[in-house]
């Protein structure tokens, strides 16, 4: 051992470094790390903590009453009515209408779910859109659709 | 969605781990090649590899210092890096890294400080000033250079290397363990990823430290070893071999056992990973270095020695080519494939100028360069010459066994 | 190089250090033993912590307002592939609920189109968010259907495992979230997820998926992408709840998983999944 000074320094040294790292390491560990398991557990709250957007069901109709009445006569009752608006988020802020709702009353939104297409499922309402519109009579514009069916109970 | 098409899940569209993960497996390879080359001379007493002893050491260190760098690089919140040390993830390949890294940091330094402490102490004694007080530090003011003391440093140093090839082992094991236990993408996910790293790691090594020897050998005007170059190319020679053989069978058992994936990894080999995979990886930098080095090896007694480096040199250069373009395949490769097995990307091409670009990849990889001549200004690289005998162009006495 | 240095000054350098008093060694004794006594209490409270002894009753209420307690739910998604139309308006809500930047996805919808020959024809046109256009080419199609796609929710998953940080984890309630504040931007968890779900935020740098929308089920509404859903192709159910209808079909129909044989076992089931979806 009388010669090995210089190990046991250089060991040493190294076990201080170890220390130091252990000392820093349990000042710096986040609040509330490890608390469930190997994660900080106040992310959970976080993410709880933010704010829908989509309203929850029957937000709208406590304005608008009248069209939530057609609605859930008709076949697009399942439809929730941010599908064809927009989010509720977009329109209404602290229980004041914030911005004009949007829509978009075009065969476009239509098609997206009523144009024929190979995937769907054969029994769903679906039909080619020109050949539709051209057999009924009508001239391929924007609002074509809504010339024969109510978006709110299309039925009739 | 290219024009190789096919269907790719959309999250797909992007490659994720670009250059500068294919620099990490590349540099901590060199890492631990070098390291490795360096044991067969303080552990196994291969006592021709005296001359690349140190070199090997340093090599080694100075890469390992600008690994984490490619990594640093690459995340996305650098700043937050030290989370790894900090709650490391027990369950996760990764998060070992810090550890591990700083574990073979340690023992590294600690073996480089063992092999130059009597350089220090006798720079120490010679030197005035400030320089005076860097050595006496770096000594930690100890100046015991007796017979028993240096019995103890060897007894010591045996010890460090000797743990360090495990350790060594360790750190690019587990780096071609972070691929290989990634079970989503089938072009990773094999046991023999370890081993493939490990074997083309240690074949990079050793051509990296051939090429150091030689131009540092140049530059210092002095001869180069042939039983050490002779050597080396033996041990390169075999882990060439080994590390090719390990790469091709795992695709022949793919392809033939028409695996699942083989319908995704076939075509990329042949199609997008055809100049890097087939060109590069098997025969510019496999094929043709194995002829080179077989040359050397078993028609020694035949060769000058200019003619033995000259073989011993490009053949590193070619090798340290093969092992790059092994990792891009393997990095880059694997994210060609959409998961969806039913898609590619189109071949990737990394920029010039940004963060994972060309360039900071060069400077990364010129770095390491850099420091084993500063260190060198502060301790010698290169071991003292014994007693020099005079060989010019004649025949290796010790090469041919 | 001469191995032994043996000058005056050298002399000198070694008689400064080498005559340590008897003291200065008691003292370091003492230091150490000091030290290492604190650092063994340091290592030891920093495991309890991790343990979690005090935290089996704390629910995320604790932390955030609200009665919401994660012990009482466990939450299933199951998706009837059957009735799936393809409007993308799930893929759609999503984006807006959570603010998905354009070109990635919590949630996307692949079209299948197989020929009688077997060839089987994908896509997803940017997701499917903006819906499906009638194909070009005239194949003649056999068999045709609609593909939703989301985070599985894996029991056994991969993107946690893989995390370095433990910036990846699974809730008591069964939902896979990333602590943006800590994730450190790897893509470990992204190569990682079989079902690439799962994407570096182009701005956020972090990594970002499906939550479930944590943030409206533990307020009791549905997330954003089931709501959004006419046609009930998608479905939310929570198996803790007794007469749960979503954990009942769960429980009694024939459902399947993605990908089982990678055995990570995913809480996110399919009706009439077929071999050509993977």
């Amino acid at each position: 051992m009388e010669h090995a000074k210089h190990i046991i320094r250089a060991v040493l040294l190294l076990v201080l470094i170890a220390v130091a790292f252990v000392v820093v390491r349990h000042f710096a560990l986040p609040e509330t790390f490890g608390m469930h398991g190997h994660y900080r557990f106040r992310s959970v709250a976080e993410h709880v903590a933010r704010a829908p957007f989509h309203g929850a069901p029957g937000a709208c109709a406590e304005c608008h009453d009248e069209e939530a009445e057609t609605w859930s006569g008709g076949a697009h009752r399942s439809v929730s009515c941010e599908v064809c608006h927009a989010p509720f988020g977009t329109h209404v802020e602290a229980d004041e209408q914030a911005a004009p709702m949007r829509v978009q009353p075009s065969y476009l939104l239509c098609g997206r779910c009523h144009q024929r297409l190979a995937a769907r499922p054969k029994e769903f309402p679906q039909v080619a859109l020109s050949d539709h519109v051209a057999e009924n009579g009508e001239e391929m514009t924007e609002r074509v659709c809504l010339e024969c069916h109510d978006a709110h109970n299309p039925s009739e | 969605m290219g024009e190789h098409g096919g269907y790719l899940f959309p999250n797909d569209l992007h490659i994720l781990w670009e250059l500068m993960i294919v620099m990490y497996p590349y540099v901590t390879g060199l890492v631990a090649g070098a390291f490795i080359l360096s044991s067969l001379y303080h552990v196994f007493h291969r006592n021709e590899l005296r001359p690349i002893g140190r070199l090997s050491l340093v090599a080694s260190l100075g890469f390992l210092l600008f690994a984490p760098w490619t990594l640093l690089l690459h995340l996305g919140h650098p700043l937050r890096c030290f989370n790894v040390m900090l709650t490391p993830n027990l369950a996760s390949a990764m998060a070992m890294f810090g550890f591990i890294y700083a574990a073979y940091m340690a023992l590294l330094v600690f073996e480089i400080w063992l092999v130059h402490r009597e350089d220090i102490i006798m720079l120490a004694s010679r030197s005035r000033g400030v320089t005076r007080w860097f050595y006496k530090v770096l000594a930690l003011g100890v100046y015991d250079v007796s017979e028993e003391a240096k019995q103890v440093d060897h007894r010591v140093l045996v010890v460090l290397a000797g743990l360090g090839i495990p350790g060594a082992s360790l750190l690019h094991g587990y780096v071609g363990f972070i691929f290989g236990a990634v079970k989503a993408n089938p072009w990773w996910s094999t046991p023999l990823m370890p081993i493939i790293f490990l074997c083309s790691a240690i074949v990079s090594g050793i051509a990296m430290v051939i090429i150091l020897y030689q131009i540092g050998m140049k530059f210092s005007g002095r001869r180069i070893d042939p039983p050490c170059m002779q050597s080396m190319a033996r041990w390169l020679w075999l882990f060439v071999i080994l590390s090719v053989t390990l790469e091709l069978l795992e695709i022949m058992t793919l392809a033939y056992e028409r695996a699942e994936e083989w319908t995704v990894i076939g075509p990329l080999l042949v199609d997008q990973l055809a100049f890097t995979f087939i060109g590069i990886q098997l025969v510019l930098g496999a094929m043709v270095p194995i002829i080179l080095l077989g040359i050397v090896v078993l028609m020694s007694r035949y060769l000058t020695n200019q003619i033995r480096n000259t073989l011993c040199f490009v053949a590193s250069l070619l090798l340290l080519l093969q092992v790059f373009a092994m990792r891009w395949n393997v990095v880059i490769g694997g994210q060609i494939f959409s998961k969806s097995l039913r898609g590619f990307r189109e071949s990737h091409s990394p920029g010039l100028f940004e963060k994972e670009g060309v360039a900071l990849a060069i400077v990364l990889f010129v770095f390491p360069l850099v420091f084993i001549v500063l260190f060198n200004r502060i301790l010698p690289v290169f071991e003292p010459p014994d007693e020099e005998v005079p060989i010019e162009g004649g025949p290796c006495p010790a090469g041919g066994e | 190089m001469p191995t032994t240095p043996a000058n005056d000054s050298d002399a000198a350098v070694r008689q400064e250090v080498d005559s340590p008093p008897s003291t200065r060694r008691e003292f370091i004794k003492c230091t150490a033993s000091a030290v290492g006594a604190g650092v063994v209490t340091l290592v030891i409270g920093d495991l309890a912590a991790g343990a979690g002894e005090a935290g089996l009753t704390t629910t995320p209420s604790d932390v955030a307002d609200g009665g919401y307690d994660w012990t009482r739910h466990r939450y299933v998604y199951l998706i009837d592939t059957r009735k799936c139309i393809g409007c993308g308006f799930c893929v759609r809500a999503c984006a807006q609920e959570n603010d998905v930047p354009p070109g990635y996805f919590r949630t996307w919808v692949e079209r299948y189109r197989v020929s009688r020959t077997g060839e089987t024809e994908v896509d997803s046109p940017d997701g499917g968010k903006n819906g499906f256009e009638p194909p070009v080419s005239g194949r003649d199609i056999t068999k045709g259907f609609f593909f939703p796609k989301l985070c599985n929710q894996c029991t056994f998953t991969p993107c946690v495992q893989l995390c370095p940080v433990g910036a990846s984890y699974r809730t008591v309630d069964g939902v896979i979230l990333v602590d943006e504040k800590r994730c450190i931007g790897c893509g470990y968890c992204v190569q990682g997820c079989p079902y690439g779900t799962r994407f570096i935020h182009p701005e956020k740098h972090v990594a970002s998926k499906c939550t479930l929308c944590y943030h409206r089920i533990t307020r009791g509404l549905k997330p954003a992408c089931v709501q959004a859903c006419p046609v009930e192709a998608r479905m939310i159910g929570d198996t803790r709840q007794v007469g749960d209808k979503v954990a009942e079909i769960i429980a009694t129909e024939r459902v399947q998983v993605l990908q089982p044989e990678l055995l990570t076992e995913p809480n996110c089931y399919y009706l009439g999944l077929t071999r050509e979806a993977r």
